[in-house]
């Protein structure tokens, strides 16, 4: 796997025209709701209204610097029926990035998810967000979130 | 009458005489905002280092001895002529005054200072180790810097008494030899890395004018125009943490967010960052997880289960300290820009095309005024903290 991520750089660098040099075309504006207030937990229905998700870090707050488990509930709303795959993830909009981690979300028990190894290395505006899949299509909630 | 009002009186003319001495503060005109001293009570004071839990050793005071000498020790190297302190100079704030470190030969990076090493989370300019013990055995073994095999470190170590009594004190009997890339040869490499981040945990900034300034100006008390900042340094702390927004990555009491950024320096570029760091980490047997680890926990090794490898990580590197960075001229990983004012210029205009990758969006130019360049500039000579103790500076020579 790293041999073949490291062929792939080299070819990117070797070649101009598909050159990794490229600056990507600016981050779209972000269309997510109004800042959340700094308490937790927090609702959202997702992009199409067939979930309900509710979020929280574990331990009550989040921490620059610090990596932190967010707890997921999902409910479904509508008759869409029960997840088969629950994603949960950050970025900052503004910046173009997201975390320098990989967060693993596992399935608990019953509407219950949590996401291991979230972290948010800067102070801003970041957005999780949390994909749904019942098997029809994804969607997500998002939550916007300041991190001082 | 006049032998018991004498000691009134001379009580009195002290009283006068200092009363004269004492002049009333003279008040700075500078005001800081609500959000700029939250900013500021973020980046004061610098706590404890955290455990190093991967290390037993790390708060072992002999082998924080074992580390010292060894820091100091070309015998390591292949050729007799290079140790540790040959590019971290102790005088130049454990760094050197090279562009790129001259050891053996040339390497593609300037030499990292070791100011506050123990606050770190990940080690080298791309975080390829993920502990301060983990990473000395590269340095130890690259063919431009020690060029030294573990077979020759443990020759090194047998063949000196103090040594060899100290390390086998400390970790058991040193085997009869060692083959590359053997369990004998890691554990040695190990141990000889655990004894150097007991030595460089000690190499701790404290007590910068900065930090007493702002000690002072968080705790409400009234502060001058110059001691123990100018007034200079004290518009540089404003624009810091205001409009120059460089506590987006200098972040927190270490000045470092602890992460990788490109900021788009320009030229050639020599490898690629974060993103073969990250690979590189992933794959070193004396990773947190691997067997020479004292902890391999999930909990402890969280940094590693979780790290990712994006594109974006093309051209990043970590995010360097700025606590004592007036002493460490040359800057940047590969040591381009000779002055902390010429990396206020940097940051003004960002000139240049990034070397890789592409440049952080947050970053854009702010056209900085000559004024508030000598500004920022006085700020960040105020984070040069107290001399450490000068026993920890030189090679320990007796027992």
């Amino acid at each position: 796997m790293n041999l073949l991520l490291r062929a792939c750089l080299l070819a990117c660098l070797s070649f101009p025209s598909i050159s990794c040099r490229k600056a990507p075309a600016p981050p779209p504006a972000p269309t997510v709701a109004p800042p959340l207030t700094a308490s937790w937990p927090a609702t959202r229905k997702t992009e199409r209204g067939n979930f309900t998700v509710t979020i929280q870090p574990r331990g009550g707050k989040i921490v620059r610097g610090e990596h932190f488990t967010l707890e997921v509930q999902v409910e479904p709303v509508t008759g869409v029926g029960t997840p088969v795959s629950v994603v949960a993830d950050a970025d900052m909009p503004s910046h173009g990035h997201g975390m320098n981690t990989k967060a693993e979300t596992v399935h608990e028990t019953g509407s219950r998810y949590r996401a291991d190894g979230m972290l948010f290395h800067m102070g801003g505006e970041w957005s999780i967000s949390v994909a749904v899949s019942a098997g029809k299509g994804e969607e997500r909630a998002l939550f916007p979130v300041t991190i001082e | 009458m006049i032998r018991r009002t004498a000691p009134l009186a001379a009580l009195g003319f002290v009283a006068l005489l200092t009363a004269a001495c004492e002049r009333p503060l003279e008040k700075s005109t500078v005001t800081f905002t609500p959000e700029e001293l939250r900013e500021i009570g973020r980046l004061t004071p610098l706590p404890p280092p955290p455990p190093s839990r991967t290390n037993a050793y790390a708060s072992n005071p002999a082998a924080a001895r074992l580390g010292q000498r060894l820091f100091f020790d070309s015998r390591v190297s292949i050729n007799g002529k290079i140790a540790c302190a040959t590019c971290h100079r102790p005088e130049h704030g454990f760094s050197d005054d090279q562009p790129l470190s001259q050891a053996i030969g040339t390497t593609e990076k300037h030499t990292m200072a070791l100011w506050n090493m123990a606050h770190e989370r990940w080690f080298f300019w791309n975080g390829r180790a993920d502990s301060l013990w983990a990473q000395a055995s590269s340095p130890m073994q690259h063919p431009n810097e020690m060029g030294a095999s573990p077979e020759h470190l443990r020759a090194a170590l047998a063949g000196d008494a103090t040594l060899k009594s100290e390390y086998e004190a400390l970790f058991g009997t040193l085997p009869a030899r060692v083959e590359k890339d053997t369990p004998d040869a890691n554990r040695l490499l190990a141990n000889f890395g655990k004894s150097l981040e007991a030595y460089t945990r000690q190499l701790i900034s404290t007590n910068s004018p900065f930090d007493h300034f702002a000690a002072a100006l968080l705790s409400g008390q009234p502060v001058g125009k110059n001691e123990p900042l100018s007034e200079s340094a004290q518009r540089g702390l404003k624009l810091f943490v205001g409009r120059g927004r460089c506590t987006l990555c200098h972040h927190g009491p270490n000045f470092s967010d602890g992460e990788f950024h490109n900021i788009g320096l320009p030229g050639v570029p020599t490898d690629q960052g974060r993103f073969a760091g990250i690979l590189d980490v992933r794959e070193d047997p004396l990773n947190g997880l691997g067997a020479f680890s004292d902890d391999r926990s999930p909990e402890t090794n969280v940094k590693l289960r979780y790290l990712a490898v994006k594109m974006n990580n093309l051209g990043e590197y970590k995010t360097p300290t700025l606590r004592h960075a007036a002493q460490t001229p040359p800057y940047m990983h590969d040591g381009s820009l000779a002055t902390l004012r010429d990396v206020i210029d940097f940051y003004s205009e960002l000139p240049g095309a990034p070397a890789l990758g592409h440049r952080e969006e947050t970053l854009q130019p702010l056209h900085f005024t000559p004024e508030e360049k000598a500004d920022l500039e006085a700020f960040l000579r105020s984070l040069t903290g107290a001399p450490l103790d000068a026993a920890l500076t030189r090679p320990l020579t007796s027992k």
